[in-house]
């Protein structure tokens, strides 16, 4: 080739890559990315669903602000205080406060509605005991008890109660509404139309907030204010937050950090490697080219999909980084004196390497899981990109070293140029079984985890917090099962929760193991149902009996004549027949918005024991009630967990038919094709086993880092075997030894890493790439050193 | 799905707690202002003990309701309301716990306050009057000194609160040494009044820890 025609064409490749890049990085800002975690999930039947309703019944808009004395004392006047202060700094664009205070005028007004309901909350099942309470000794009993409850401390306050209500029917409605709201468990109580513990230590400050959870700029504002506000109050307060939103910051915060460490850890890295052992500024091409081949991939890519998840730009830039390994196979043979023979040579094996990568990720595109098909479709594209500027383009930018290569490589001459010896050959043999067999021992040690949360890098404080604040201002239901009843409008969706609460009895639970609104906060037509069986019980005889009893029963202990004037009216309303809709009770208003959800069809929630005799009642209930949804977290985790076991089977064996029929298509030696496999099977095995020695399950973040493992294992595997057959291995050795190195000390940074994801793949990656490395680079050169002859036949160019 | 469990369990709490609020706003009632002057006669109060008579004129009644005790007071978290005729029963505050004793039934029902909210804000109330702690009292009450030989106070609930529809007023009548309550006196807007006179009060004197016992 002239050197005129190697400068066009060196200017040409230049151009094309620089216009590439050009055209890819202008296309970024139109790509649709999105934070979205549900793409990380299957798209199987129920899973995708159940994800939705979870996502949707939770509530990300609320703010929990916990205002606590920092010396743990109780000063319930300097909380209160401090909470009004806190409240009145708050812009109310970022989050304002929510209503948990009521004026007084409205309560008076919802209790004269709440009492005038009192039928309405009658079931069929109480008029048995309105008949008992109506007798003559049911009445001499209730009035006995008002007696004596008038001369007790307690009673001292509650004369005008008793007055309108001598027989306590409204007191037990309120007692009955106040043990349904009770027994939901939860420890606030009111002090100065404030929220605090009994102990009056901490006080619970509920804001509101129209900033999304996945708003990542609005999270940061918005937790930035509200620190700052906390930084505002006396310094003897403090306010701690519980919200959504602090798990976005903190995954992209730890995220952040994280790719910045390994970034810069993995540039330096590279660079010692380069500059230090090549003392060759163009080197810097080499880890220029993953990145610039990223950039086409990622435009392309974000064609085929409508949104395009982040996380997968995270995971997929990250695998476009083993790419680099084509480029240094390029750079290393393009140093040598016979560059265009050895880089003839290396044609073949490098494509073979990446078209079983590239089989691997192929494989993924099949996935069920949508992010697994960005991913694949991404990192394929980049490999292809990677693939052709590393050995069309770079070749022209890298002239040949000026001293001979092998002599400034790193590793020892003599042993790159000799096989062992067959006594050493057999140890390493050996010693290569005893870990295989190791890896499968600790195979049985490994367990998979599907729980898609170990994704969330939630910093440990924020955890511990909500932790606080569950055991502070309780609740337990994060081990409830969710069932939920669907309905075109709000009333057709309560009556179906009414119906549901009554199956639910009905079936054998108890009220208290029931969570549900319906007692609460029934239909309308419950409503107007009990209403009307109220009103037929009471016939004109039994009134006119109740009376009587009411009458001789209070003369009897000395009640006035008048002692009932103002129940008797109250007793006339109750039986009126008016259809009209029942009047709305406020304080009940914030319990409404956490049961029923609005979103184009209304659902009502209840919750019950996350346990199999409970959920096999209410799977029969579901019989008569169609629309009924049954979420057990446990079985969505366990179906979660198995969906994705599915995943890596069907993934794996997918990728594992492509790689078979790309390598023996391709190779077509039976041997050759074993030995180029055993590197990946090796760093596969080993990056699996090594989860165990960290005490740690494989969950999704495994599968991404395994399947970086195969394809780079095998690109080891068969550059090694066909660098022997080539008697090229001085070169290929030392380029796989710079892959593997470069890789492990990149990946070894991840070992660092706070994030649970970016972890597990450190540990897969540096173990399993090692693994692969000394499996290409020993047990390759022990099986040749053993077959001697058939290697020393493979060492002459072909 | 820990993203969210625990903001929503929370949440969902808070919508319980503040209707647990709403409903308990009728009944508890707090206060800040102190209230020096009464707070200050009763500082060198350690331990009461009183007996009383509650007299209540109801319109619900004939004739008047006439109940005879003993209150047992230990400052600042300890109080005993003992009913000695016509029925037998007694209350006994202890910090956070309760516990009543109900002679018809010789049974004995322990209470947690922070578990029964509405009988905390009754306990609340009665130890705001009886042990001196006037403070919490001043938000929701416009309270008068009255003239006369004996120092006595006028609570009005304050116009705007719940309990002025049924109170008119609370009115505080202090012995002469300015030691202890002698009659404590509720009159309601529909005329109804309860009076509680107090007698043979020893203040500061050793109560024996028998006499705390239930029976």
């Amino acid at each position: 080739m002239g050197t005129a025609v190697k400068s066009n064409a060196k200017r040409i490749c230049g151009l094309v890559v620089l216009l590439v890049s050009l055209c890819s990085i202008a296309r970024l800002p139109f790509l649709p990315f999105s934070g979205r975690i549900d793409v990380m999930l299957p798209e199987k039947e129920g899973i995708q669903d159940i994800f939705s309703f979870l996502k949707d019944v939770q509530v990300s808009d609320k703010v929990l602000v916990t205002l606590s004395m920092r010396d743990g004392s109780s000063d319930s006047d300097l909380l209160c205080a401090a909470a009004q202060q806190y409240v009145a700094q708050l812009d109310t664009k970022l989050a304002y406060p929510m209503n948990t205070g009521f004026q007084q005028g409205e309560i008076v007004q919802d209790f004269k509605h709440l009492v005038q309901q009192l039928p309405e909350y009658t079931e069929a099942g109480e008029l048995e005991e309105i008949s008992a309470l109506t007798s003559y000794s049911g009445i001499s009993t209730s009035l006995s008890n008002l007696v004596k409850r008038l001369r007790t401390p307690e009673g001292m306050f509650s004369g005008s109660a008793a007055r309108s209500d001598p027989l306590d029917w409204n007191g037990r409605l309120v007692k009955k509404i106040l043990g349904m709201l009770t027994s939901f468990g939860y420890r606030a109580v009111p002090v100065q139309g404030r929220l605090m513990d009994p102990e009056h230590k901490n006080l619970l400050l509920v804001l509101q907030t129209p900033i999304a959870m996945m708003d990542a700029p609005g999270v940061r504002a918005l937790v930035a204010h509200l620190e700052s506000c906390a930084k505002a109050l006396p310094s003897a307060v403090e306010a701690k937050l519980v919200c959504a939103h602090l798990h976005t910051l903190g995954n992209e915060t730890i995220i952040r950090r994280d790719i910045t460490v390994t970034s810069i850890a993995v540039v330096l890295v590279f660079c010692i490697l380069f500059f230090g052992v090549y003392r060759d500024w163009r080197s810097g091409y080499v880890v220029l080219i993953p990145f610039l081949a990223s950039l086409p991939a990622l435009a392309l890519s974000a064609l085929v999909f409508n949104g395009f998840s982040a996380l997968v730009v995270g995971f997929g830039s990250t695998i476009a980084g083993i790419t680099i390994d084509y480029a240094v196979h390029a750079y290393v043979v393009s140093r040598t004196e016979h560059r265009e023979i050895n880089l003839k040579r290396i044609r073949l094996p490098v494509c073979l390497s990446a078209l079983t990568t590239l089989s691997v990720f192929i494989a993924f595109c099949f996935s069920s899981i949508p992010a697994y098909r960005q991913l694949g479709c991404f990192a394929a594209i980049a490999i292809l990109v990677s693939l052709v500027y590393a050995l069309i383009g770079l070749p022209y930018f890298i002239p040949v070293a000026k001293k001979n290569v092998s002599s400034v490589g790193p590793l020892d001459e003599t042993v790159s140029r000799h096989l062992f010896s067959p006594r050493i050959a057999w140890l390493v043999v050996g010693g290569s079984v005893v870990a295989f067999a190791l890896g499968f021992l600790c195979l049985r040690y490994l367990k998979f985890d599907g729980n898609v949360s170990k994704l969330d890098g939630t910093p440990a404080a924020v955890i511990a917090e909500e932790q606080r604040a569950i055991t502070l201002w309780g609740g337990g239901e994060s081990h409830s099962a969710i069932l939920s009843v669907e309905a075109p409008t709000e009333e057709a969706a309560l009556r179906l929760n009414d119906e549901l609460y009554v199956a639910l009895l009905k079936a054998g639970l108890a009220a208290r193991e029931v969570s549900s609104l319906s007692p609460l906060f029934p239909s309308e037509a419950t409503r107007q149902q009990r209403r009307k069986q109220w009103t037929s019980y009471w016939s004109p005889e039994r009134v006119l009996a109740f009376q009587e009893n009411v009458r001789k029963a209070s003369a009897e202990m000395e009640f006035s004549d008048d002692a009932f004037s103002s129940f008797w009216p109250l007793f006339d309303t109750w039986r009126g027949e008016e259809a009209k809709a029942s009047e709305p009770i406020r304080f009940l208003q914030p319990l409404c918005e956490r049961f029923i959800h609005v979103n184009q069809k209304v659902w009502v929630t209840t919750f019950v024991a996350d346990d199999p005799h409970v959920l096999e009642i209410a799977g029969r209930v579901k019989k008569d009630i169609p629309s009924l949804k049954i979420v057990s977290r446990q079985a969505f985790s366990k179906q979660l967990s198995s969906a994705f076991a599915d995943e890596i089977k069907f993934v794996t064996k997918l990728a594992g038919v492509f790689i078979i029929l790309v390598t023996v298509l391709w190779i077509r030696r039976p041997g050759m094709i074993a030995l180029a496999l055993l590197p990946a099977i090796a760093g596969v095995l080993w990056g699996c086993a090594a989860m165990v020695f960290f005490g740690r399950s494989l969950d999704v973040s495994n599968l991404i880092a395994g399947i970086m493992v195969l394809g780079l294992c095998i690109d080891y595997g068969i550059c090694m075997v066909f660098a022997y057959r080539d008697g090229i291995q001085e070169e290929v050795f030392q380029a796989v030894t710079l892959c593997a190195v470069t890789t492990v000390l990149g990946a070894g940074v991840l070992l660092l890493a706070k994030h649970p994801a970016l972890f597990s793949i450190g540990v897969t990656l540096v173990a399993g790439v090692s693994a692969g490395y000394l499996c290409a680079w020993l047990t390759l050169r022990a099986v040749y050193s053993l077959n001697r002859k058939e290697a020393k036949d493979a060492q002459r160019p072909q | 799905m820990r993203f969210f469990s625990g903001v929503k369990n929370l949440a969902r709490g808070v919508a319980v707690a503040c209707a647990v609020l709403a409903v308990l706003q009728l009944a508890a009632a707090e206060e800040q202002t102190p209230l020096k002057e009464l707070e200050t006669a009763l500082s060198e109060v350690k331990t009461v003990k009183t007996h009383f008579v509650q007299e209540k004129k109801m319109t619900l009644f004939k004739k008047p309701m006439i109940t005879k005790g003993m209150i047992l007071l230990e400052m600042p978290e300890k109080l005993m309301w003992k009913i000695e005729s016509p029925v037998k029963y007694v209350l006994l505050i202890d910090g956070q716990q309760a516990k009543q004793w109900d002679g018809e039934t010789k049974k004995t029902v322990r209470i947690a306050l922070a578990e029964q909210p509405v009988f905390a804000a009754v306990t609340q109330q009665l130890k705001a009057w009886f042990a001196g702690n006037y403070r919490v009292l001043s938000k929701d009450y416009t309270i008068t000194k009255l003239a006369g030989e004996q120092l006595t106070f006028e609570f009005v609930p304050k116009p705007e609160l719940p309990q002025a529809k049924m109170v008119k007023r609370i009115s505080v009548t202090f012995q002469k040494d300015k030691k202890y309550i002698e009659l404590f006196q509720i009159e309601e807007q529909s005329g109804d009044t309860t009076k509680l006179t107090f007698s043979e009060t020893k203040l500061n004197s050793d109560i024996d820890k028998k006499e705390w016992e239930l029976p």
